[in-house]
């Protein structure tokens, strides 16, 4: 097939008689009956799409909410609970005596290490026994109970 | 069937009773030439089905805004090779793979795709299209094989006249070369 510049503007193009040789020649294919097919598909694509889009947008919505719900309530944890912990360690009450600081210890912290063995011994665990330390502390309160006594106690 | 003209299928797509119906005659239409031409830049056949879809996708969705100062035809091209070369840049960076590799990959395509039927010489020419950079292959297959003016060209392809001439002109010289030094 002799190449044709129906364009109109020739330009450059009269080195081209090396390719003229070998043609247009369309080479790529089809599968049979594409091009029959093709508008259908594309229509059914194109109905098939905006609910599609909706679905995956919706579920991504979901996903988004779930892990921003997951990280804020990371961070609360961590702030609330691990933060908390390695400022206000438990404390065993040999450590306490150890310390040498007992004179100036909170009542709470007392009551907790007394708690704490106390479960130690009997295996109580921590969530039973919480109750338990309010109580406790509500009877010192109450009965205004001398400390000292508690800490000769541990 | 009837071939309607791009101004009268634009008229039934905006103020008609059945704009799919538009839309319908205006794939008919146009759907061999925006097929072959992203045919011929991505080679393999379920790719160009893909990118065909996605261009004709894209202009259901902007034919309602699209200004007549541009011919229909020049909008479509226009879209379809930026969806073509949007898939190939994927290609690369999906699966990192260089330039010259992708370029490999097809030029082994050509060789080994049932869906491409081609004799010794065909199948040269087109691996020296092949060889060409990307934008040159685009402007060679435009001019060569679509036979489009400079004017149009210039209009998909957003190049100045003397550019694409000058491109066409190195990109047919390096063809030759391929083809007679091979």
């Amino acid at each position: 097939m002799k190449h044709q510049d129906t364009t109109g503007d020739n330009e450059f193009n009269t080195g081209i008689s090396g390719i003229d040789r070998i043609g247009k020649t369309n080479v790529f294919q089809t599968p049979e009956g594409y091009f029959e097919k093709f508008p259908g598909n594309l229509a059914d694509h194109i109905h098939a799409a905006p609910s599609n889009r909706n679905f995956i947008s919706s579920r991504l919505y979901v996903l988004a909410v779930t892990a921003m719900i997951a990280v804020i309530a990371g961070v609360l944890y961590f702030v609330n609970f691990t933060g908390e912990k390695a400022s206000d360690p438990q404390l065993t009450s040999q450590e306490i005596i150890d310390s040498g600081v007992l004179a100036e210890m909170d009542e709470f912290i007392l009551v907790e290490a007394f708690q704490i063995e106390f479960n130690q011994e009997t295996g109580i665990t921590d969530s039973d026994s919480l109750a338990g330390i309010t109580d406790f502390e509500d009877y010192l309160i109450e009965n205004n109970t001398d400390i000292s006594l508690i800490i000769n106690e541990l | 069937m009837t071939e309607y003209s791009d101004s009268e299928l634009l008229e039934q797509f905006r103020n008609g009773d059945n704009p799919n119906f538009a839309f319908n005659l205006l794939v008919h239409k146009y759907q061999k030439k925006v097929y072959y031409h992203i045919r011929r830049i991505v080679i393999d056949h379920d790719d160009a089905n893909d990118v065909v879809q996605n261009t004709f996708i894209k202009a259901w969705k902007g034919l309602a805004n699209f200004r007549e100062d541009a011919q229909l035809f020049t909008w479509l091209y226009r879209i379809a090779t930026n969806e073509a070369l949007t898939f190939l840049k994927k290609k690369r960076t999906a699966f990192f793979i260089p330039f010259v590799n992708v370029e490999r990959q097809l030029s082994d395509k050509l060789e080994h795709d049932p869906l491409i039927k081609a004799d010794e010489l065909l199948l040269k020419l087109q691996k020296a299209i092949l060889s060409l950079p990307e934008k040159q292959r685009i402007v060679f297959n435009m001019k060569y094989y679509d036979e489009l003016k400079y004017e149009e060209m210039s209009a998909i392809l957003g190049t100045s006249v003397g550019a694409l001439k000058a491109s066409y002109h190195h990109a047919v010289k390096k063809v030759e070369k391929y083809i007679v030094g091979d």
